[in-house]
């Protein structure tokens, strides 16, 4: 076959290849998804006893025991602490790391490292870290602010790398033909382009370790977790309520907070679709 | 860094993406204080061939240098002025942060992490912003000008930056007359201050012929037609 007809027979394959894609991507979708249902059983899931199972739990919870408030508060605040420099060391330590992690500021031999690094501290969930550290320094927050630190840097750097790869170049590019060297261009380009989704991942990150530092309490990481766990042990369900109305909350006021945040360093974000 | 050297020299240099040719054959050079302009339709490679003259791009083959350095390689700090298309201006920083980006050479690390600037470049940041027209817009955040309003601010960051050689894709594009008119005015005050040399891509032929002393119309694969003009480029920058 000559040059000209392989080219051509590669271009037709390629066409081809797109044009059917999307259509075989929608149905490996759905099959795996079917595919999953049937290995896991789903279909085959007894329904029958959860109206008495919502009615024994609507009966011992309500009224709530709103006396717990106190002790509610109390972890809640030590839960929040966690969370906050879970949080904070795990954004900062990300940072260096996520950047190098991108793929559109530096070479490959320097980002594969840097995401292995990141899927190190993924590979974990924070509960199980959190037994590790507990297994490791003992009972207390200390173990849960640094599970949550290192999952924290594995999860949102992942976040930060993408958001990175997804910038404008051009103003990267425009800026480092002014003669700026690279850690200029990440520090005036990169990160202000950025400020947006790094915010909004911080914040996104804060609210969900504030609901994973409740969880860490239960294996002894402090923290709200820790009474609710102690009232669930004793079946005491009028209580456990009071305490996730108060995560609940907490988590509503951690959303609102995050809009706000992103407005003053970026401005208004309405559109005439939002008012 | 050989100052000897013309601003700009381009030696049957090749130009393209992941090694297939846009461009084959460009040779030109642009002398100190002199604008060349490429025009041509779409798609025929003039952003590709800015590109590698800002060290973007690797060239295919041939030579280009800035200054005496061999493209990509870039000239010491300052010295190469670029303004993409889109303007590469940060949108969410205000305009007195995007106007001192050039300046962002003379930044040492330290100053550059805290993102602090000397007084000296702050001042001359403001005075570049009255001068291009938006006095009291310091603060105001890019994104919410206009698109003649950012082409200013990205003039204004080349006064700050003083290149020695500005290379700009279609600054004028979409712009109505009056304000296509200003900008080109605050060009040729800054080329008349600094000497500067410029490469511009204009897709407007009588526009091109109105900012710059040489017009390389390109073509399929290369240049088309190479168009001298014989005006002094010192007059031409005194608003003729």
């Amino acid at each position: 076959m000559s040059n000209a007809a392989q080219t051509i027979s590669v271009t037709s394959l390629r066409t081809t290849l797109k044009t059917f894609s999307r259509p075989i991507l929608f149905v490996l979708v759905f099959v795996l998804a079917v595919w999953s249902i049937l290995i896991l059983e789903l279909h085959q899931t007894d329904f029958s006893g959860g109206a008495d199972g919502l009615s024994f739990l609507y009966e011992a919870a309500i009224p709530p025991e709103m006396s717990v408030l106190e002790v509610g508060f109390r972890g809640l605040l030590e839960t929040l602490y966690i969370a906050y420099v879970g949080t904070l060391f795990g954004v900062l330590l990300s940072l260096p790391v996520s950047l190098v992690a991108s793929r559109n500021l530096f070479p490959w031999y320097l980002t594969l490292p840097a995401r292995w690094v990141l899927a190190v501290f993924r590979v974990l969930p924070s509960i199980l870290w959190a037994v590790i550290f507990v297994v490791l320094i003992g009972t207390g927050p200390a173990a849960g602010v640094f599970a949550i630190t290192l999952y924290t840097v594995g999860f949102v750097g992942k976040l930060e790398y993408e958001a990175f790869e997804g910038l404008d170049t051009d103003p990267m590019e425009a800026v480092s033909s002014l003669g700026a060297t690279r850690l200029q261009v990440l520090r005036f380009v990169v990160l202000p382009q950025a400020i947006n989704a790094l915010i909004s991942q911080t914040m996104f990150m804060f609210e969900y370790n504030v609901r994973h530092a409740a969880a860490i309490g239960i294996v002894g990481a402090g923290g709200i977790g820790y009474y609710i766990m102690s009232y669930l042990n004793f079946l005491q369900y009028d209580r456990v309520i009071v305490l996730l109305a108060i995560v609940f909350v907490t988590v509503l006021v951690i959303d609102e907070l995050s809009y706000r945040l992103r407005s003053f360093f970026i401005g208004d974000t309405s559109t005439s679709l939002s008012k | 860094m050989t100052h000897s050297s013309p601003p700009v020299r381009c030696e049957e240099l090749t130009v393209g993406y992941h090694g297939e040719p846009v461009l084959e054959g460009v040779s030109f050079t642009v002398e100190t204080g002199a604008t060349l302009a490429l025009v041509g339709r779409s798609g025929c490679g003039k952003t590709t061939l800015l590109k590698t003259l800002a060290g973007i791009l690797d060239p295919l083959d041939g030579e280009a240098t800035i200054h005496g350095t061999r493209v990509p390689h870039s000239p010491p700090g300052g010295e190469l002025g670029y303004i993409p298309q889109s303007l590469g201006l940060v949108m969410h920083e205000t305009v007195l942060t995007n106007v001192l980006h050039g300046r962002l050479s003379d930044l040492g690390a330290i100053r550059s992490l805290l993102g602090r600037f000397p007084t000296d470049a702050k001042t001359d940041a403001r005075d570049a912003i009255e001068r291009v027209g938006l006095g009291g817009y310091e603060q105001r955040r890019v994104k919410e000008l206009s698109g003649g309003q950012r082409r200013r601010v990205a003039i204004a960051r080349a006064f700050v930056q003083e290149p020695r050689v500005l290379l700009a894709d279609e600054m004028l594009s979409e712009l109505d007359s009056e304000t296509a008119h200003s900008i080109v005015d605050c060009l040729a005050t800054l080329q008349a201050e600094t000497d500067m040399a410029a490469v511009i891509v204009e897709h407007n032929l009588t526009v091109a012929n109105d900012i710059s002393d040489t017009v390389l119309r390109l073509g399929t694969g290369g240049i088309e037609e190479r168009i001298e003009r014989t005006r002094d480029p010192v007059s031409r920058q005194r608003h003729e």
